[in-house]
This record gives structure tokens, sequence and C-alpha cells, in this order.
């Protein structure tokens, strides 16, 4: 797919960050296009986390400009990021224990409900109307991501692959102009990264939400972007298609090891 | 006599209000009524017509259980077309053999997976006018002219109808009961699959007799959840449906058959040895794990004792609620012969299971075991005929059967319709016997085998009578021209997990289980039994299972080792497996499977029993 032709949804300028002096992240900038799959990879302590951190307003860096959509920010912070249609899953699994499937994923669609907690609490006025409506999308994602059968099972009782699953099922749930994934695929087994990677493909052209994520796995990375990112000590070392980067030498040093 | 048109017009005004199927998606069970079915049919119809479909063409259906299927189906039926149910999960190739063979004009899709699947072959299909599917999802981005979503078939329908008022009637005319109704084909567990064509009255007349003998009334709950591609679907649950006017449901996928299952509830059901032996599993397993000291003792109890008021109340309608059969009043099995101590299990917490026996020539269904009191409850048994059904049984111990149920012929194989049909009788190639007037069937013909010294040995009882084990999911034996028999064994992952949990032993996943040598143990003692009563039977110079091994992964349906139904195709797995099957004759005490990048997958311990 050319990105040439499409505007940058998310474009990063001169990004830095440092916590106490410690640079994690030095003069980033890379744009992210409208309907991509763009993939952020490198080495550990390379910056991937903290970058993700930064788009969407966990961390404030000191310098650099982030615009989203056409606005521009200095600082983003996470719940104007989630207005903007931001949403994202977590490197390690992040939902609510307890909760069934059904309720975690409803979970993700809180912004969107504007029952007041009266009305929710007893399930009067707009309350009832909304849960329906909410809960109709919700059942949506749930048979998009063949989550039908565990749908009141509570999240803590399921395999981890299935609770990745579930977590970008609540991501989805927000309906996001994009999504952030960090390390979407970490500790599956080949099945479970096959199955994800193909979640992530059909929410991509199916659903047109544009992805990062950040992945260790190379084969995955190569296989399903349309752009990949390479950090290394928080800097960038490269950026373009995937074929660009596997023959891009800065790259192959910072994977095998070169002594810098 | 009805057809199926006339009975969904008795339907649609007899009880036009009454829920004729539900189905359940996104979350949320969803009804038609008698009255909204027969409308969307006749939409259906228009649809048909106005594509250029005529009386006599054939509309293959490929899918699983969703109410535009059963509709698509049904309005195929009223113009005299002939539906031809076909599984949701076949390959391109598979698609490409029936649908040329039986020269479908349209073809009714559940999903994008047969969209894709069809589209591969499309070219090749110079009969097919147009592929309509159901579920959207995933199409919009196909321009195939030939593709049309169901939604704008019924549009075009209904615009068809409004021009020509009295499209729906006119085409009724091509419909009798002597004419075509389905074309059914044939699983192929030995050889290609061949089209049985089948009438109206083929299906519509022996399910009359099974409904007066076995009392189906008109307020049934029927689950459907087996593919309509099986002849005995189409009669357990389409006939039956069709004729009683009752409610019929369809599971939400094929993951959530167990849950949908439970929240039906149905009243008569059919099923696959398969299912009620994964049942038998599960209770199994979970009364095993059990710390309480009432299920253990009345589970323990059950065989001697048989089930007491209170251990109805107590334990088993509890145990019978979880797996939603606790409203069966009728449940039939068939297809394969399901083990006896499962058998037994059901009938003894309460289920009122009975064996059929039919086959896709017979409309799904031949005979039917009597009422329990009556009857002798050895696995084999399989009952007496429908009434309108006559069954004998050749010289050669073939089973062959004529009567209202006998199809019309082999579509497009007169040959083959001529080698099964002799004197109008119509031979199954199952080997079977006649004890005190009940039917008992053994073995398919093609399938016994001859030891070296040349006495028979049917290779299907025995793996049966492994089966019997919780533990053991497949078997596959061999023995031809040999002086011993061998195993090719399947744990189940389930139930084996659940043991291996029980004793707090470490495994990753099936592969490392079936390695682990506590499992190893585990089955020897399984055919430690299985020697015993061979030896019991045949004596001390029968052959028995001297050796066996525990295979790394399941018996494939898609590598063509298994048929859909689960029964093994002989040929392919001893094709497939002809290295190791040489290596148990051998004194070798080990096997390496090595995949398909040439690395070794795993090491097979071959025991000596």
């Amino acid at each position: 797919m050319s990105t040439e032709s499409k505007e940058p949804l998310l474009v990063l300028e001169d990004i830095s960050l440092s916590f106490k002096g410690v640079k994690a992240i030095t003069d980033i900038s890379f744009n992210v296009y409208e309907g991509e799959i763009c993939s952020v990879i490198g080495p550990n302590g390379a910056g991937k986390s903290s970058m993700l951190n930064v788009i969407n307003g966990v961390y404030i860096p000191q310098e650099g400009t982030i615009t989203f959509d056409g606005k521009q920010f200095n600082k983003m912070k996470p719940h104007t990021a989630a207005v903007m249609g931001i949403a994202r899953t977590f490197q390690n699994i992040a939902l609510f224990k307890g909760m069934s499937v059904l309720d975690n994923i409803m979970s993700g669609r809180n912004l969107m409900m504007k029952a007041s907690f009266w009305e929710t609490a007893l399930n009067i006025g707009r309350a009832k109307k909304e849960e329906l409506e909410h809960r109709l999308e919700v059942e949506k994602i749930i048979e998009f991501l063949g989550l039908q059968s565990i749908r009141k099972t509570p999240v803590a009782s399921l395999p981890y692959g299935l609770q990745k699953r579930v977590e970008l099922g609540r991501a989805l749930a927000a309906e996001p102009k994009m999504l952030l994934l960090d390390e979407p695929m970490a500790g599956m087994t080949m099945e479970e990264k096959l199955d994800m990677s193909c979640f992530i493909q059909e929410v991509n052209r199916n659903l047109g939400t544009t992805i990062v994520l950040i992945e260790h796995d190379m084969g995955v990375v190569m296989d399903i972007s349309d752009h990949v990112v390479v950090l290394d000590y928080g800097k960038k070392i490269g950026d373009g298609p995937p074929s660009e980067i596997m023959n891009n030498q800065d790259v192959i040093d910072a994977y095998l090891g070169v002594s810098h | 006599m009805e057809t199926f048109p006339s009975l969904l017009k008795q339907h649609a005004t007899q009880r036009s209000n009454d829920t004729a199927i539900r189905m359940k998606r996104y979350g949320i069970w969803n009804s038609y009524t008698w009255q909204q079915v027969a409308d969307e049919v006749d939409q259906l119809v228009c649809g048909l017509i106005a594509n250029g479909i005529n009386a006599g063409d054939k509309i293959a259906v490929v899918g699983n259980n969703v109410p535009q299927l059963y509709f698509s189906t049904l309005a195929a039926q009223c113009m005299g077309a002939i539906p031809v149910p076909i599984h949701a999960d076949s390959t391109p190739q598979e698609l490409q053999v029936l649908l040329a063979d039986c020269q479908a004009r349209m073809a009714v899709l559940q999903d994008q997976q047969q969209a894709d699947a069809l589209n591969e072959v499309l070219a090749n299909l110079t009969d097919m006018v147009k592929a309509i599917y159901v579920d959207e999802r995933g199409m919009q981005s196909s321009n195939q002219e030939q593709f049309i979503s169901y939604a704008d078939f019924i549009s075009q329908g209904a615009q068809h109808a409004q021009e020509n008022p009295s499209a729906v009637t006119d085409a009724l005319a091509s419909v009798s009961s002597e004419k075509e109704a389905f074309i059914a084909y044939t699983s192929g567990t030995s050889g290609k699959s061949r089209g049985a064509v089948l009438s109206h009255s083929n299906f519509i007349a022996p399910a009359t007799a099974f409904i007066t003998q076995e009392g189906v009334t008109t307020d049934e709950e029927v689950f459907a959840y087996l593919p309509l591609s099986y002849a005995s679907t189409l009669f357990h649950v389409y006939t039956l449906w069709m004729i009683q006017g009752f409610t019929i449901n369809c599971p939400e996928s094929n993951d959530t058959i167990m849950i949908d299952m439970r929240e039906v509830g149905p009243t008569l059901f059919y099923g696959p040895p398969h299912f009620f032996k994964m049942i038998h599993a599960m209770i199994n397993s979970r009364s095993a794990s059990s710390k309480s000291s009432m299920i253990n003792k009345h589970m323990a109890d059950l065989q001697s004792k048989g089930r007491t008021w209170m251990s109805d109340k107590l334990v088993f309608n509890p145990i019978k609620d979880l797996y939603g059969l606790n409203k069966i009043h009728r449940a039939y099995v068939g297809g394969d012969v399901l083990n006896e101590e499962v058998f037994k299990f059901f009938r003894a917490i309460g289920l009122n299971l009975k064996a059929t026996y039919g086959t896709t020539e017979s409309a799904g269904c031949i005979t039917v075991q009597q009422d329990q009191a009556s009857s002798d409850q050895s696995e084999t048994n399989i009952g007496v005929p429908l009434p309108g059904v006559e069954v004998k049984v050749t010289t050669d111990n073939e089973v062959a059967f004529k009567g209202s149920n006998a199809f019309m012929g082999y579509y497009g194989n007169a040959d083959g319709s001529q080698s099964a049909i002799v004197d109008g009788w119509v031979h199954t190639g199952d080997i079977g016997g006649m004890v005190d007037n009940q039917l008992h069937v053994l073995e398919r013909t093609d399938c016994i085998s001859k030891f070296a010294n040349g006495a028979d040995f049917l290779p299907k009882q025995i793996e049966n009578s492994i089966k019997a084990s919780p533990y053991i999911k497949d078997a596959f034996v061999v023995g031809e021209h040999k002086d011993f028999i061998s195993a090719l064994i399947v744990i189940d992952g389930d139930t084996v997990g659940a043991w291996a949990e029980l004793r707090q032993m470490q495994f990753t996943g099936f592969r490392d289980l079936s390695t682990k040598d506590e499992v190893m143990e585990l089955i020897l003692d399984k055919i430690k039994d299985v020697n015993a009563s061979i030896e019991r039977i045949g004596g001390k110079n029968c052959p028995h299972i001297q050796r066996f091994t525990i295979l790394n992964k399941e018996f494939n349906i898609s590598a063509g080792e298994m048929t859909r139904s689960r029964k093994i195709k002989r040929d392919v797995v001893s094709n497939n497996y002809q290295d190791l099957i040489t290596a148990l004759y051998s004194s070798a005490d080990h096997y390496d499977v090595i995949d398909s990048t040439g690395e070794l997958a795993a090491k097979l311990r071959l025991q000596t029993a």
C-alpha cells in the first residue's frame, strides 16, 4: 500500500523525552498515515513503549509537538487522546479481572455514554435505551473477535491469548480512529500470534482503523505492516516500508548487536 | 400427498403467529413466525425467478444452520428447483467437484468463508449464474458481478413480485410429491461423494410414520446444530419441523453450541455418537474431580442400583441441566455405533436415548430402536424398520432396504444407481444381521479385513471397544494380512488433561500430554482390557492388539483423514501413516515423526501390550 498519497493522521515532530536527565527519546519525528498499520520496533530499552506513551499523553515530552487529526499539541493528555479517538492496549494485560468479557468490553464505551449517574444507577431515562444501543455495538465486536462462547466468562479464568483479544475488544469498543497496541503478541503461542495478526489486519481493513503497534516478533511485523519505524537507544534509525527496513544496514547492526 | 411447499402453506395459515425458527445473534434469540417465514420464502422464490432459475435447476446451499439458509432451501423447493445442501467448510476443490457434479445454477452461501472458496473456482463452474451471501461481513469490497447479498436478492424478489403478482402461485404448479426435493451428497467414507436424489415423499412418508410411532408433538423445541448437509439432519430436523410445525433453534456459532443448547433446552434431540461421547466424557471428568461425596456415591451406584427420586433431584437432573438435556423426552443417536457403556450411562441417568440407522440413500432413516423396556440393548442393535420400509439381509450379509424412503438414484450416475438398486432393493454397503427381528449393523462391506491366516476381522468393532474409554477419542486398527492387530490411538485432550491435572502432572499441551509415560500407562490398561474381551469372545488363539502407539495429533478432517461426521477414512489414514504402521510391525521401540520442514516433531513410543 502506498502511503505517499494519504494524509498523515499523526505527525510527531522532534520529540525528546527524558526522565531526570536520562534521555529516553531523542529528537524523533515520524508520520503515521491514515489507514495504515505502522510498527515501531527496536531492541529492549530502545524507547518504544515511551514513544507510545507520548502519543497518548501518559508521558509529556520536554520538546517537540504532536499533531493528531490536524490539531497540534505540545502536551497531549490521556483523556484528550481518548476523546480525540486514540485507544490503546497495554503490554501487561490491564483488564478488570473479576468482570465478564462482555462487561470489560462494555467499559470501553464509557466515554460515549451520556446518561447521568442517577439515570444509570436506577436504569431510567436515557440509561435504558443507551445500554441497549451500546450492548449492540459491543456484541458486534464480540462477534468480530469470535468471543461469543465466553462472553459471560470472568476474564481472570481465560488463557492469556484470549485475554489479549478481550483487551483488543475493549480498545475497539471506543471506536477509535487510531489504535495503539503495545506488544499485542508478547508471550503468545504461534497459533495465538497468527490469530491476533489476522484480527489486527481485519480491524485495519474492515473498520479502517489506523494502527500503531510495538512488536518484538520481526516475522509478524514484516508480514502485516505497511510502514515500520525502528528505534535504537532513543533515536530513530529507520523509517519506511518493511522491504526497505529489512535491507537497512543500521537496523541490521542494531538487531545483530554491533558495538556502539 | 404432502410436499414441503404445501406443508409450509399449512403452517402459515394454521399457526401463522407461532415461532417457526429462532437464531441467536448478538447474544439475543431472534424469532421468525411461520407467517414471516412464508413471506420471506415468497420473496426468495420471486428472486430466483427474476434471476432466471427454472424448475429442476439445482441450488447449492452452503453453510451452517442459519434461518436464511432454511428459507432458501424452502424457496428452491417452492418453485420446483432442487436444493443441494453442502458443508460450510468445504474447500474450493470440494465445492468445484460437487457444484460441477450437480450442475448448480445458483449458490446460497452463509458468509465470506464460502464466498472466498467459491470465488476461487467460479471460473470453472459454467452453470453458475449467481451466488448469494447471507452475512455481509467482509464482503463489502467484493465487486464480483456474480455475487449478491441476501438483502439485495430479497429486494429484487420483492420488486419482481410487484410486477408479477401471480409468480409465486404459478411457480408452485411444478411441484409434486414424487419430484425431487433434495440432492444430498454421501459423506464418502469409502470413495467419492455421490449425490443421492430424493423426492418430497422420500422424506415426508417415512417421517410421518416416525412421528406417529415415536409420538412427536407439534410443540417440540429442536436444536438445529448439525449441518443440513447430512441426510439425517434433513430427516430429523428439517422434515419433522416441516411436518409438525414446531420450533427449531439455530446456535450463534459453532463455538457456542453447548451454551446455546443449554439455553434452548430441546425436547427432541438427534445427535451423532461423538456428541454423546463428548458429553459423557465431560460429565465423567467433572465428577471425577468433584469432591462432593454425594455426587460420587450416586454416580457409583448408578449402574448397580439405578436412579431414585432422590438421586434424580440431587444429582442427575442438575447434571443433565448443565448440558441442556433436562427437557429431552426423546433422544436419538445415529450415523455410527455408540459405545454400549456410554449408551447405558445416558439411559441410566434418565435420558430416553434410542439408536437409529439410516443412510443418505434412505433419506436419513431406515430403522429406530424400540422403546427401552422391550429392546435388547447391545450396541449394534439399531432396532426395527419404520412402517412402510422393508429391510432384508442378503446372502452376503449386506443390509438392503426398500420402501417409501428408497431414493430415486444418484444424480448423473446411472451406473452407480444400477449397482446400488437391485430388484428394487437399495443395497447399503453395510454388513449386518437380523437377531430376533432387530437389525444389527456391524461394519462397512469394504472394511472387512483378513489376517494372514485367512480369518476375518472387523476393525471397526475393535476400534469401538477401544474408544469406549473416555480417555480415547479415536482409534485406528490395522491387521490386514498380519498375524496380530496394531492400533493408532488418539487421546481425548480434555479428559486426559483433566486426569493429568488431578495427578498434578505438568504438561504444556496436547502433544506433550500424548507423549507422557503416565498417559501411556493409562492407555495400556485400556488396551489390555480390550485384549481380555477379545480373548473372552474369540478364544485364546484369536489375534489381539499386540502393538500400539499414541499419536501426537488428532486425525485431521481437512487432510481427508476423517469425514466431517468424524468417521475415519481408512485408505487415507493407512496411507498417511504407512511408515508408522510398518514400524509397528518391526521390532522398533520408537518412531520419529518428521514435520514438513524436516525437523523432528515428536518421538512416538511404540508400545507392546
